[in-house]
């Protein structure tokens, strides 16, 4: 067997881990989820889901990664060869994600061309939305009206796939130097457009909106799943990423307190990304005399009308603050493309054996091939589709099985005792009960409320045949994929698993 | 702004960058005591 790449140090495997999980959701979602959801009320639960849930989950994660010392499907495969297939329905979601997650990196390599004119196409929200939608979109009405392959898009697809394919075949080591710049920029990045908006008129009123707490909003059922699904949707949990992480460190590694800090670090970028939002959107809507409840939005909504329209109201430096959110977008998208490339690219060195070039440069052709659907008309709509399918169902539901594989197949207490060999804080009974039947009743609760919702009416008003084929044919698909490979298994797999298998029976 | 938005900006400040704080404070702890007693960094 190869010698696995291991990274250079801990500091640097939280900073992978931390590149990974601040993705594009903690800018565009968290603002709009927590002013919905009771306002600065929404910090008490938002709070307590990262106790009882997004550390809980990540320790997991890490933990799996650590004693198999592989990715998820020999992580699962060596605590029983059944469970292989969950490991790989995780592994090739997050190979799903990448494909339209760089389309939408796609779509801000193109802003990025367009920030010199910004003044004529940000005049107002009606005309940054058309810029969006016609100029570099070009959307038709339909998913199903492809109309043609745009080549801007098309070409904005080719520059991120070239940009973290060079970052991962570059090994382990170059990655390291490059999360070094990549972590910290954005941070640097969001404070100076927080401390742009602070000192705007009307600063104000956006942040009143953010945070003036709606305490009766905690009596709300809805509230809560929010702020858990918050919290799990932007940890990057249930990719088998963080797995695929912790594999690449020394097995007497100190998880709980990396979880801790990454979770942690993961949230608080959240947060400021908020003030910084919310302060330049309170004064656009004061220059502009909407109210803040009408141009609050999330989503491409959020970052590529209303924010573009924002920035381009400020009365100094505008083309120097647009660049700054535009790079911020791409960095904390791009750390989290590499690291679900880096995901499915380990899965498939650990399963063939092949080299780090070989299989990076498969799935990122094959992956870009895949893409392609996205720089058509219907582009928007497909990406749209192929999301909340994959987030809603497949990522909880292998977040959900690992919850009932660690916690109760495997035994929390076996899995506690093995953590806390090395741990800063130890875990107990309490993290047991989280992931043996906190966390997974709420993850069950959140994925039935969107099936639910599924029957009452079709997601987002799509035709039912368009739901059926890239929505439900996505997951048929991955779902069969996924047993393909978990039944084919190589010498590599069962030599690692046995290993494993071994290692834990004597206590090693 | 209003007083009861600042105060809970400045809660969520205490509790998101208290919590990453306190954890960075015990791996920095921790990593001063294995330097002390193996003289190795962890």
């Amino acid at each position: 067997m190869k010698e696995r790449d291991q990274w250079q140090n801990r500091s640097v495997f939280i900073m992978a881990a931390i590149g990974s999980a601040i993705g594009l959701g903690n800018m565009w979602r968290f603002p709009y989820i927590a002013a919905q959801n009771g306002g600065g009320a929404f910090m008490v639960p938002y709070f307590i889901a990262l106790i009882t849930a997004g550390i809980p989950i990540m320790i997991l994660e890490y933990g799996l990664g650590l004693r198999s010392q592989g990715s998820a499907n020999i992580a699962l495969g060596s605590i029983n060869k059944h469970l292989r297939f969950i490991g790989w329905f995780a592994i090739l979601g997050a190979c799903g994600i990448n494909i339209y997650y760089c389309m939408v990196m796609g779509w801000t390599w193109n802003f990025l061309f367009h920030i010199g004119d910004i003044s004529q196409w940000a005049v107002d929200v009606n005309s940054s939305k058309a810029h969006f939608f016609s100029d570099i979109l070009n959307t038709s009405k339909g998913p199903w009206e492809f109309v043609k392959i745009h080549y801007n898009l098309l070409l904005g697809l080719f520059a991120t796939w070239v940009t973290i394919w060079l970052i991962i075949i570059s090994g382990l080591k170059q990655i390291g130097k490059i999360l070094l710049f990549m972590v910290p920029f954005p941070v640097i990045l969001v404070l100076i457009l927080l401390v742009r908006g602070l000192t705007l008129e009307g600063a104000n009123v956006g942040l009143n909106y953010y945070l003036s707490p709606d305490w009766s909003k905690l009596a709300d059922p809805q509230v809560w799943l929010a702020a858990y699904g918050q919290i799990f949707f932007s940890l990057s949990v249930g990719f088998g990423t963080m797995i695929a992480y912790a594999s690449f460190m020394p097995k007497d590694t100190e998880l709980p307190n990396s979880a801790a800090i990454t979770s942690f670090s993961n949230c608080a970028f959240s947060f400021l990304s908020g003030l910084a939002v919310f302060s330049i959107l309170g004064y656009f809507a004061v220059a502009t005399n909407i109210p803040i409840e009408s141009i609050s939005d999330s989503g491409p909504g959020l970052a590529f009308v209303v924010y573009p329209a924002a920035l381009a109201k400020l009365p100094l430096w505008i083309k120097f603050f647009a660049l700054l959110f535009f790079l911020t977008l791409l960095i904390v998208g791009i750390d989290s493309a590499f690291s679900l490339l880096e995901t499915v690219s380990a899965a498939l060195r650990d399963k063939f054996g092949s080299s780090r070039f070989k299989s990076t440069t498969i799935v990122a052709v094959i992956s870009f091939i895949l893409g392609i659907p996205l720089a058509t008309s219907a582009g928007i709509y497909l990406l749209d589709i192929i999301d909340h399918f994959i987030m809603s169902y497949v990522i909880t539901t292998v977040a959900i099985l690992e919850c009932i594989v660690v916690g109760w197949l495997l035994g929390s207490k076996i899995f506690c005792a093995e953590v806390n060999l090395n741990a800063e804080i130890r875990i107990g009974p309490s993290f047991s009960f989280m992931i043996k039947y906190l966390t997974p009743i709420i993850l069950f609760s959140i994925m039935t409320m969107s099936f639910l919702k599924e029957i009452e009416k079709p997601y987002n008003g799509y035709p039912f045949s368009a739901i059926l084929i890239f929505g439900v044919g996505s997951l048929l698909i991955l779902l069969i994929l996924s047993m393909i490979l978990a039944n084919n298994k190589t010498e590599n797999e069962e030599k690692q698993e046995a290993l494993i298998k071994d290692e834990t029976e004597k206590g090693v | 702004m209003e007083a009861k938005a600042i105060i809970m900006a400045i809660i969520g400040f205490f509790l998101l960058f208290g919590g990453l704080a306190f954890s960075i404070g015990i791996a920095w702890y921790h990593n001063k005591i294995s330097i002390k007693n193996n003289g190795k960094n962890n």
